[in-house]
């Protein structure tokens, strides 16, 4: 089923947006971890990556070698147009499950 | 803060990292762990950063991220290390081409790597059989030879590898060590079967003689075959040869044995003696028929074959020191009477290991020994021809390299690295080696039969075929090319490729191993030239030094039953005289024998022959004084001598004629005095070889 993104693919989508220029491996570790207050192991983030990338969500580049992690170039990420497409999608999903359950999802008694 | 110069990620992590991953690149991943392990480290201890790095290192081996990189790696331009197939299909497709352009270089060398391949094959299949002469005998090591050392009263020595009758058992009886002998006699002989005549070799020998060696009996009890005085033991090659393909246990054959036909009959098949055995037989017959017609309690006249099995542990030298009180009791009579007969030579008895025997040419008697220097010097010309042949591809691969530079720059590019490239020239060496010993191996199958017959072998390219042998020449193989290949290879893969492809390398120029290589390839094919020619020489001269006869036209019968009845070889003289084409005939005693003299009351050891008025014509031996033996002298046939002029010399006379030997004891003929009636020329009677 194409275009269906998972919980975990969808938050890592939405990271790298909201990181922009310096999305790559640790930022995006440690912003996730941050926000939700999780731990996550590399492995699991870089498999997602990867099948992200597989379904042309993600487009990457490797940046310049600095002093940093010993002389190792970053691998940076952003999203393709395809990739927007699909989040936009979850989102209208999303939108239009929310409206029509306002009353049972209030909060408040 | 802790430093971050001297705190470094767990090395084996990283290193484990890096071997899993192979060739993937995983750059980004490995900067990224590194960056999580310093930021760790800020805010836990040391250890829990570790063992958080390990972690990583596992739980990404273990990801889909890993598996995914190293899948596309196997199709990065920059993979190396890994040898794939396309790349071998491709080394192989320019070294066939590379071979196939320079037809005339690869024909110099495959030629010159074959034949000193097909070399290194003959006289290893040569050296082999030569080494593994008699050791299949399962007591092989417990069996010793007697030897014999006479030592003359002048110091000089004569080493057989015989002895007489007695010795065996007396030995056997009186010392422990020794349990059990065995003699053995070989001995031409003619052969009655019905009206049939055939000539052969006939073998005596004691009636353990297939319990004591290990010749396997395809029929008949290894106790028992040689019990009965008239039993024979024959090989499936003899039998055919009296019986055809009739059973041949039972059957009998007439025998000659001291002039008269004795009738003997089979009672066991021995399969045929290996090629690398000394002992080799067809017909084998119980020694003990020997020792009846020929009863003999001599100790000094020595013509048999004799062995022992020390006893397991036993110390031969032990052995030899009993030996020697044994023979001063028992032989003390003759001993004396040898004596007082003024024969003052000393007899040694030796024991030699039977084993390793065929290479030891000390003592005579041993058949078809043969001398070590003989394997050595042929491996040496072999490990020559071999070494010439590898200097010659270097040489030549070196001397192609500057065409080949392009191809080397255009590989280093693309991206080629150097082990790549002496992968890619070790491999076009090995690939040369394999044609080179396939031809070889055609070379050597060809010229087996020539090789067999220079070195009177009977060896057979299956001997090759043992495992021990394989494994040597894959590794011959293999040792081939690598050393003619290594040098090249790495000179190769060392080219600059900017050089290589926009200048000329300039190496081959100054290259002082490959000048040393080249002198080294002259000097050897130099030294291998004289050494032929020199041998040649020594040919030449023993095939056509004067030896003080004609030797030309002239033929040499041995007549076995002529040596005992003078009869036999008068009828013989005139029934030869009478062929057409024959000039003149003249009988001689078989061999030549030497025994003390005593002339003018000088003392020495002299051969002499047996000959007749004929002799000195028919060879052509000039008479310097005197005489030649004459019919018309009766005293001739009893008392009258030829000398030559070596023993004129040593007797010291001016004028010979008519001087008398005053002592001369030969077997049969008694001791006598004797009158010189003439002086011949000298001329050789004995090998070359000798002094």
């Amino acid at each position: 089923m194409k275009g269906y993104i998972g919980e975990f693919e969808e938050l890592v989508l939405l990271t790298i947006a909201s990181l922009g220029d310096d999305a790559y491996g640790v930022s995006i570790k440690q912003d996730i971890e941050k926000r939700s207050n999780r731990t996550i192991s590399i492995g699991a983030l870089h498999s997602t990556i990867t099948r992200l990338e597989d379904k042309d969500y993600l487009k990457s580049w490797l940046g310049q070698p600095t002093q940093e992690r010993g002389g190792r170039r970053k691998r940076f990420y952003e999203l393709t147009h395809q990739g927007k497409v699909a989040l936009h999608h979850i989102k209208d999903l999303r939108d239009e499950l929310w409206k029509l359950s306002k009353a049972q999802l209030s909060l408040a008694k | 803060m802790k430093s971050k110069s001297n705190v470094r990620p767990p090395n084996l992590a990283d290193r484990l990292f890096e071997w899993y991953c192979e060739n993937a690149s995983i750059e980004d991943l490995h900067g990224d762990m590194e960056e999580l392990f310093y930021s760790n480290i800020e805010s836990m201890p040391l250890w829990k950063a570790k063992l958080k790095y390990w972690q990583q290192v596992m739980s990404l081996m273990c990801s889909y991220a890993v598996k995914k990189r190293k899948m596309k790696s196997v199709y990065h331009t920059y993979s190396h290390t890994s040898i794939n197939y396309s790349m071998i299909s491709s080394y192989l497709k320019i070294a066939i081409r590379t071979l196939l352009r320079n037809k005339g270089y690869s024909f110099i060398n495959i030629t010159g790597l074959s034949i000193g391949l097909a070399c290194c094959m003959l006289i290893i299949l040569y050296t082999k059989d030569e080494v593994s002469y008699d050791h299949f005998h399962e007591n092989g090591k417990g069996i010793y030879q007697l030897t014999c050392d006479r030592v003359e009263t002048n110091g000089h020595s004569k080493k057989f590898a015989i002895a007489a009758m007695v010795q065996g058992p007396a030995f056997a009886k009186e010392i422990p060590e020794i349990e059990s002998y065995v003699r053995t006699k070989t001995q031409p002989t003619t052969i009655k079967k019905g009206e049939q005549i055939f000539n052969d070799n006939i073998l005596w020998a004691d009636d353990n003689f297939f319990s004591f060696f290990s010749f396997p009996l395809i029929s008949g009890n290894p106790k028992a075959v040689l019990s009965e005085i008239h039993s024979l033991v024959i090989t499936p090659d003899a039998a055919q040869k009296y019986f055809g393909n009739e059973e041949a246990i039972g059957k009998s054959i007439e025998i000659q044995v001291d002039g008269s036909f004795e009738t003997f009959i089979v009672t066991g098949i021995a399969k045929q003696s290996p090629e690398n055995s000394t002992i080799k037989f067809r017909l084998i017959l119980p020694f003990k028929y020997l020792e009846e017609i020929h009863p003999d309690n001599g100790w000094h006249w020595v013509s048999f074959q004799t062995y022992f099995l020390l006893n397991p542990g036993a110390n031969p030298e032990d052995a030899k020191l009993k030996m020697v009180k044994v023979y001063e009791t028992q032989a003390k009579t003759e001993i004396d009477e040898m004596r007082s007969m003024g024969y003052g030579d000393r007899f040694i008895w030796g024991l030699q290991p039977f084993v390793g025997m065929h290479l030891n040419t000390e003592y005579e008697g041993v058949p078809d020994a043969s001398d070590p220097i003989y394997s050595y010097v042929l491996l040496g010309i072999a490990s020559f021809i071999l070494v010439i042949a590898c200097i010659n591809f270097i040489n030549i691969s070196i001397a192609q390299s500057l065409s080949r530079s392009k191809e080397i720059g255009v590989r280093k590019v693309i991206g080629s690295q150097r082990i790549q490239l002496v992968v890619q020239f070790l491999g076009e060496s090995f690939l040369l080696c394999i044609i080179s010993f396939v031809v070889a191996f055609v070379i050597a199958r060809l010229s087996l039969p020539i090789f067999n017959e220079l070195a009177s072998k009977e060896l057979d390219l299956s001997y090759l075929l043992d495992a021990n042998l394989v494994i040597g020449l894959g590794g011959l193989v293999l040792a081939t090319s690598m050393i003619s290949g290594f040098y090249p290879a790495l000179i190769l893969s060392g080219f600059s490729p900017v050089k290589s492809l926009y200048g000329r390398p300039s190496f081959a120029g100054k290259n002082v191993l490959a000048k040393t290589l080249v002198v080294v390839q002259f000097s050897l094919s130099i030294i291998l030239i004289i050494s032929t020619l020199f041998i040649h020489e020594q040919f030449t001269f023993l095939t056509e030094k004067n030896l003080g006869y004609n030797d030309k036209n002239l033929l040499e019968i041995t007549v076995d039953k002529a040596i005992r009845d003078k009869t036999i070889s008068r009828a013989l003289k005139s029934a030869f005289s009478n062929v057409q084409g024959v000039e003149i005939v003249a009988p001689k005693n078989v061999g030549k024998f030497q025994r003390p003299i005593k002339a003018s009351g000088k003392e020495f050891p002299a051969t002499y022959e047996h000959v007749d008025e004929d002799y000195v014509t028919t060879l052509q031996i000039p008479i310097v004084a005197g005489r030649n033996f004459s019919k018309e002298y009766t005293a001739d046939s009893v008392s009258s001598v030829l000398v030559n002029q070596a023993f004129v010399k040593e007797v010291g006379w001016t004028d010979p004629i008519g001087k008398t030997i005053d002592y001369m004891d030969i077997p049969g003929w008694g001791n006598r005095k004797l009158t010189v009636v003439g002086v011949i020329k000298d001329y050789h009677f004995d090998s070359l070889k000798e002094n």
